[in-house]
């Protein structure tokens, strides 16, 4: 994995749902890359990563690296764009009846 | 459908291993014990780092989207019931689908760890479980997917896989080993179940009283891949349990645990030599074998009654080889999906899950009804996951083939492609994997896509793909191997040739660079021109012509090197 560099958004799992989670400005978690909080530097963003960390609402939180696009966050790498849109690979569509499952 | 039929039932549920009240209990104990660990997590009793362990322990990991679980399908046998019951849970709990895996289990790919305690209830209901598909310790023995009714086998090697999942069930001694544990066990002429990709692979064999083992050690495929070595023969089945014990406990007390990726039993053995890793088990056997007494033999027999073999009715199959000449679509599923079967009469029956265009080994929920009414209806109330990604119907009468034909068409289950490029398997990849480096799902799609028109021209071509270096689509012993990795940020996928499973298993020889995507597609159809112009007819498959040749004229079709010049 290439080294850290910003602009970086601090992104996580729900830990009840495992769904994908971004840190936005008002310090909640959301579900859109586009509404995180983009943090210009590595130690900006790591200050905000250790004071957001709240086990009892997330696992796994880590900053990831953006590109801006118009002012928003984009993931800059495959592997967190999939993160961010889901998997490109939804073989199966959702059956008639089938219930939603929310993350 | 035609001149269907409605054919007779038989309720029979025969040849499978229930729940008995011991293992009813230790289920339904493990279920209410994760329900109160997960509670205990939600309120903060316990942090991730305390609670990571104990869900691993039941099969629940964290993917990129969401938790995973993985559901244990002892030796790839499943119930009608049990596969209607998992096409439930993927409707109540996950989105209406379930992934079928090359280690014979499936996977959930969208639960929510506040429904996993009811996940796990509700497959304790259905004498299922997700124990041990996770962490160091000996994960799903495998198996033969024709085991008990292909016509080249010893023995049914499904008894001596139940024997030893309930010996490996909650081994006190083997919770925590240096690495995860994979055995496998084929009985057949014919190698089906790769014993030798891994860390013990037995091999039923005729002995000097029934049957008794070769036992290979030491194979495994991830970043170093290594092929299994027969270390012990003609191992008795009462010495079977001492020999595997011993064989863990030793690698237990020397492996290496300062280092994941040299962990494996694999390096261990490399590391001390043969000689000295048999004469360790060896020695380990002097203090071990009194510990197994009359108990586990008295097991193993009320285990093999369990699995016994009626006679299957005879039906007539007149309706059956009338449509073999009158329904040319029937007739090029039979050739391709339907295996002989050990009686005059029946057949085995590969479901493939890899209709072209479709994520390998993905169902949905309605997909796994249709084969569970199936099973109940004509395949004795029994089911197989493969460990290509395929659902087999074991036992099926021939008179019987047509009726099955026609409900997996309507199905959307009926591609006639066992065996060809599109049958190939993937690894779920970064589609949905933590580890993998790059995505696998997608170029199986785009690959059974762009070879769909020749894919019969092509023949049997066996191809693998892995997302990342640990290799859970068994790219080291596919025809063609392709290995994903990150390569500077851009996804990049190597290959190999000239790899196969089996008895004579050989891992592929790496070609050279990786490939984008695109340039991995056109890769692949110079090789494929390669091999049409090369190959001594079109009896000669792609695995011969390469065997023959050498992959020289492979690599530098792959390359395009003679255009280049």
């Amino acid at each position: 994995m290439a080294r850290l560099e910003a602009p970086l958004v601090v992104s996580a799992n729900c830990l009840r749902s495992g769904g994908v989670r971004y840190l936005d400005t008002n310090g909640a978690w959301v579900r859109n890359i586009e509404a995180a909080q983009v943090f210009e530097s590595l130690e900006d963003g790591a200050e905000v990563l250790a004071s957001a960390d709240d086990e009892a609402v997330v696992v796994a939180a880590a900053l990831v690296a953006v590109r801006l696009e118009k002012g928003l966050p984009v993931a800059s790498h495959y592997r967190e764009a999939i993160r961010a849109n889901g998997p490109g690979a939804y073989a199966c569509s959702k059956p008639p009846g089938a219930r939603n499952v929310s993350l | 459908m035609g001149r269907e039929r409605m054919p007779v039932q038989n309720p029979r549920e025969r040849e499978m291993y229930r729940y008995n009240e011991f293992d009813k209990a230790f289920v339904q104990a493990r279920v209410a014990q994760y329900r109160y660990q997960v509670e205990r997590r939600l309120s903060g009793a316990l942090t991730e780092e305390e609670f990571k362990p104990l869900r691993l322990m039941n099969g629940v990991y964290l993917q990129l989207h969401a938790y995973m679980l993985r559901v244990s399908i002892p030796y790839g046998t499943l119930s009608a019931k049990q596969m209607a019951g998992l096409a439930d849970i993927a409707e109540r709990w996950d989105r209406g689908y379930g992934h079928f895996t090359t280690r014979q289990n499936i996977q959930f790919n969208w639960p929510r760890l506040v429904d996993t305690p009811d996940i796990l209830q509700a497959l304790a209901d259905l004498d299922m479980h997700a124990i041990q598909t996770s962490g160091n310790t000996i994960r799903n023995v495998t198996t033969d997917h024709l085991a008990g009714a292909a016509f080249d086998e010893v023995a049914d090697p499904r008894p001596y896989a139940e024997w030893i999942r309930q010996w490996s069930t909650d081994h006190p001694e083997f919770q925590f080993l240096p690495r995860k544990f994979k055995i496998a066990i084929s009985a057949g002429a014919t190698d089906r179940a790769a014993i030798r990709a891994h860390d013990i692979g037995l091999r039923l064999v005729p002995g000097l009283e029934g049957v008794a083992f070769d036992i290979y050690v030491g194979g495994g495929l991830g970043r170093t891949p290594v092929v299994g070595t027969r270390l012990f023969e003609q191992v008795p089945v009462d010495a079977l349990l001492p020999h595997l014990e011993a064989i863990v406990a030793v690698y237990n007390l020397a492996g290496r645990r300062d280092n994941k990726y040299k962990a494996r039993i694999k390096i261990l053995l490399q590391s001390i030599g043969e000689s000295e890793y048999i004469n360790s088990v060896k020695e380990y056997l002097k203090h071990n074998t009194d510990a197994f007494d009359q108990t586990q033999t008295a097991a193993l027999e009320g285990i093999i009654e369990a699995f016994s073999r009626p006679a299957l009715p005879q039906k007539e199959a007149d309706l059956y080889f009338d449509a073999l000449d009158s329904r040319p679509d029937f007739r090029a599923w039979v050739e391709r999906n339907v295996t002989p079967h050990h009686q005059d009469g029946y057949a085995s029956v590969t479901v493939s899950l890899k209709a072209h265009g479709r994520a390998p080994g993905d169902a949905t929920a309605a997909q796994m009804r249709a084969l569970a009414a199936l099973a109940e209806q004509v395949g004795f109330c029994e089911l197989r996951v493969s460990h290509e990604q395929n659902i087999v119907l074991p036992h099926v009468a021939q008179a019987d083939l047509l009726f099955v034909y026609e409900h997996l068409r309507a199905a959307g289950l009926a591609t006639a492609n066992i065996g060809l490029i599109s049958d190939l398997i993937a690894c779920p990849g970064m589609d949905y994997c933590a580890l993998a480096t790059a995505r696998s799902i997608p170029i199986g799609q785009s690959i059974a896509m762009r070879f769909k028109d020749i894919e019969g021209r092509l023949g049997p071509v066996k191809i693998k793909i892995s997302g990342c270096i640990n290799a859970c689509g068994h790219h080291h012993v596919g025809d063609i191997g392709i290995l994903g990795l990150d390569k500077g940020g851009v996804e990049n996928y190597q290959v190999t040739l000239g790899g196969r499973a089996g008895l004579d298993t050989a891992l592929g020889v790496k070609m050279g660079p990786g490939f984008s995507e695109p340039e991995l597609m056109l890769a692949l159809d110079r090789l494929f021109d390669a091999y049409f112009d090369l190959r001594e007819s079109p009896l000669e498959h792609f695995a011969d012509a390469v065997g023959r040749l050498g992959v020289e004229p492979f690599r530098t079709a792959l390359y395009g090197i003679a255009h280049a010049a």
